[in-house]
């Protein structure tokens, strides 16, 4: 493959992030993914930092001030690197590029939303798609859930009693859809594809408008059109009368797909090659210097040259991190080394729901202040190679609820560092939320 | 070479294969890869009849092996498992053996081309084979050459030639080239293009024997005859690529198979196999890695055309990313634009069963729009059976991209 300037390893969140960022500083990005990553498997919110510390009993109500507070407190936490105004900064082109395709994000670091899960908890996030906004505002008034009778892995009652047993009103129906009772198989992607049919999403708009009259909002199933997402909501809304909201469903996710696909398409607006299927295993070095990386093919490895590289691999779920039988904990693409515990006994604490967590999904890269992955005794590993996402060490996305924060802001800031934008560890370039406030906001 | 079966136990059923499958996306005939592929495969042994037919409706685009993120090769199970099945069912059926035979049906066919193209291409044949063999009657079928490529290099003097104005001298290069079934009988003209192409560049092509490829008799299940003739290319191929001859072809499913479908289909480990598959390429690898090493003659001249590209699943399931993207990219003029579709829903034969062309059309159908609303007035592919099924589901010509190099070489096509 022709050299690049900017050769970045995963399309999660933060390998998607880090393009964005290479690109818009000008530089010529390939993307290289073994599949698609766990941008599919999240609900396709933008969680930034949801409980801190991990475990806490109260959710996050302001992430800005709090991630301001993580510079000082936990200082190897990758938010820590890119400081309040790196978060920010990334929130902010994340914005521009998916609302320049078509697919508007609500909310800003001020203040977390907190939205109904399937299993009709209610979760902290920043930033949400705007079909799922009016889902924030679940504490005020009556909420209808609603379901599609005959499909799996979505019970608008299991939500509906959820939501009431933590004291709000909340009802559930199941419609009736003979379109979507027919379909199989059932994936939400494939009904998703199902309601961009106008004919079908008659016959959803026909079942829902009579249950619509003395509910305040209407939450169906993350499936609510697919590449003409915007306009079936639009449409839904306007022919049933009160606001309706998606509500996430099991992975993989709709939403997701559609984070992914408006990032892919943005991204390939600007010339970014994106290739999936292409797994990095093995890297080609000079020194202390990364000239290429190679990937497999049918029959032989592939070189692919390029001055700087960013590694978004992604963690234990996302496949950049992987633990061995033996007890060893590797990074998959590059042979990096790995902060992680030293053995096996130490990976997990004997209860499964534990308030502090398991140690093993804090393993992973290390970087220093500019990203760069170091060894054991903090020495930079390449000069030309910065790390993103999942793959670092040092946070529990999933209990902090700050998956898709850490991946844009570390991705966004590696990948501008990439292109040889050089900023100062800890600090960022940008200007406040230019994105419009959630709806229903808990400040 | 990853073991099929093993990576079974990498799969997380996080169901994103079944989310990009193209034929789960428009027919309930086929569940998904996840339940066909790597659930289905818990079912079944060598000693008890196979659990589950649904997996026949997998088409083999290999989509699922390249979204899956734990590196299951679904694809590879789902084709042995379709193997297994018409073991089970007492052998392979009529239509799915004729269907894997093309080099036969040329062969065959080749001495009385015109005829036998009558015979086949008219309403009442085409009735008939619906009826008796279950081909679909509007699914695009190919036409015989009259004259096969083997022929025509043969007249040339069936050896490798010194282009006049080749920028490099003969020697540099060495390419054994394989036309495989479609540029034989079929397309001829695809093969004098990439001779010329290749020649006008220096590179010493020379022909060697060779027989199918395999790849129709393993995506139809039939297992035994495609080993045959795997062995039949080692031996040919093999002693080539010890006398210094790359392999390069024109077919992306041709070369695939040399590489790497034939080898973990049939499990076969041997060091003729190895080196065959190392040192295969597809016409635009090859001449993309010629540019990258700075020894492509770039003095292409201008075509002013809009080209409506598809790179297809064969080419995808490379991992080589896109070549001839890249190559065209080179030629002034020339406006390409790439499809982004998942597949044209041919599948090589798939979409020419009765039972299955309407999943094939509708598999198609985003590729199709894509070519319509493109406003271009050729389209491109590096597959056969995929350019015969855009231009019959759109009625728009579709060329081979090393078609439109030659064009831009101004290597006029002389069948001299």
């Amino acid at each position: 493959m022709a050299s690049q300037d900017v050769v970045v390893v995963g399309a999660g969140p933060a390998g998607l992030a880090a393009a964005l960022g290479a690109a818009e500083a000008g530089a010529r990005v390939a993307v290289l993914a073994g599949g698609v990553g766990t941008t599919h498997l999240a609900a396709g919110t933008v969680d930034v930092l949801g409980y801190w510390p991990p475990g806490a009993a109260d959710p996050v109500k302001r992430p800005r001030e709090i991630v301001a507070r993580l510079v000082e407190e936990a200082p190897g936490h990758p938010y820590a690197l890119v400081g309040v105004a790196g978060v920010e900064e990334a929130l902010n082109a994340f914005g521009r590029a998916v609302a320049a395709q078509g697919l508007a994000y609500e909310g800003s670091l001020d203040a977390n939303q907190m939205l109904p899960t399937p299993a009709g908890a209610l979760k902290p996030t920043c930033l949400v798609p705007r079909a799922m906004a009016a889902g924030a505002a679940v504490a005020e008034g009556r909420t209808l859930i609603a379901g599609f009778a005959g499909t799996q892995d979505f019970y608008p009652g299991f939500v509906a009693a959820n939501l009431r047993a933590q004291g709000l009103d909340a009802g559930h129906v199941w419609l009736d859809v003979a379109a979507v009772r027919a379909r199989r198989p059932q994936t939400a992607v494939v009904l998703a594809s199902l309601l961009d049919d106008p004919a079908v999403l008659n016959e959803v708009i026909r079942a829902v408008r009579p249950h619509a009259s003395g509910v305040d909002r209407i939450g169906l199933p993350a499936v609510l059109g697919f590449r003409r997402h915007p306009e079936v909501v639009v449409r839904l809304e306007e022919a049933v009368g009160v606001p309706v909201f998606e509500v996430p469903t099991l992975p993989p996710s709709v939403p997701g797909f559609r984070l992914f696909e408006a990032l892919r398409r943005h991204l390939a607006a600007r010339r970014v090659r994106i290739t999936i299927g292409a797994e990095v295993v093995q890297a080609f070095a000079d020194g202390d210097r990364l000239v290429a990386v190679g990937t497999a093919t049918a029959s032989r490895v592939q070189r692919h040259p390029a001055a700087a590289f960013v590694l978004a691999t992604g963690g234990i779920l996302g496949g950049g991190i992987v633990t061995r039988p033996d007890g060893s904990v590797a990074e998959v693409a590059l042979g990096l080394p790995v902060s992680a515990p030293a053995a096996r006994e130490g990976w997990l604490r004997p209860q499964l729901m534990h308030p502090d967590g398991h140690p093993i999904y804090r393993a992973g890269v290390r970087v220093d202040g500019r990203l760069r992955p170091v060894t054991g005794e903090g020495q930079v590993v390449y000069g030309n190679v910065y790390a993103a996402g999942a793959v670092l060490a040092g946070t529990d996305l999933w209990r902090e609820k700050s998956h898709e924060g850490v991946s844009l802001a570390t991705g966004y800031r590696a990948g501008r560092a990439a292109a040889g934008k050089s900023v100062e560890p800890g600090s960022g370039e940008g200007s406040r939320a230019d994105l419009p406030t959630g709806r229903g906001g808990h400040g | 070479m990853a073991d099929v079966e093993a990576t079974l136990d990498a799969c997380i059923k996080c169901n994103i294969c079944t989310s990009y499958c193209p034929p789960a996306q428009v027919t309930g005939a086929f569940p998904g890869p996840k339940y066909a592929g790597p659930q289905a495969q818990r079912f079944r042994s060598p000693r008890e009849p196979s659990p589950d037919a649904s997996v026949d409706y997998c088409n083999g685009c290999r989509v699922c092996n390249l979204v899956c993120p734990a590196g299951v090769k679904i694809a590879e199970l789902n084709a042995r498992a379709r193997a297994s099945l018409f073991r089970d069912r007492g052998g392979v059926p009529l239509r799915e053996r004729l269907l894997g035979r093309a080099e036969l049906l040329g062969r065959l066919a080749r001495p009385v081309a015109p005829v036998a193209n009558l015979l086949l291409h008219n309403a009442a044949s085409r009735w008939a084979a619906e009826v008796l063999l279950g081909i679909d009657r509007r699914a695009p079928l190919p036409r015989f050459a009259n004259r096969t490529f083997r022929e025509w290099f043969s007249r040339r003097g069936g050896r490798a030639r010194e282009a006049a104005g080749a920028r490099f001298t003969t020697g540099r290069r060495k390419v054994a080239y394989f036309h495989g079934c479609a540029a034989n009988y079929y397309e001829p003209h695809v093969g004098r293009a990439a001779l010329a192409v290749l020649e006008r560049n220096g590179v010493e092509v020379i022909v060697p024997e060779q027989v199918c490829c395999g790849l129709p008799m393993l995506s139809n299940g039939d297992f035994d005859p495609a080993r045959a003739c795997f062995q039949t290319n080692l031996r040919h191929l093999a002693p080539v690529v010890e006398a210094g001859y790359d392999i390069v072809g024109t077919s992306t499913s041709c070369t695939l198979t040399l590489k790497a479908e034939a080898r973990e289909l049939l499990g076969d480990d041997s060091e003729a196999a190895r080196l065959v598959g190392e040192h295969t390429y597809d016409v635009c690898e090859y001449l993309m890695a010629m540019h990258e090493a700075g020894e492509l003659d770039t003095g292409f001249e201008p075509l002013e055309l809009r080209v409506a590209y598809h790179p297809p699943c064969q080419l995808n399931a490379h991992r080589i990313g896109h070549p001839a993207t890249e190559l065209m990219a080179i030629i002034p003029g020339l406006e390409v634009e790439e499809s982004g579709a998942a597949c044209c829903g041919i599948a090589g034969t798939y979409g020419l069963k009765k039972e299955k062309y309407a999943v094939g059309m509708a598999v198609g159908r985003p590729l199709f729009d894509f070519v319509k609303d493109s406003g271009a007035t050729v389209a491109a592919c590096d597959s056969e059976t995929c350019r015969w099924q855009i231009t019959h589901a759109t009625g728009v010509r579709c060329l081979h991209p090393i078609e439109l190099l030659a064009r831009a070489y101004g290597l006029a096509d002389g069948q001299a």
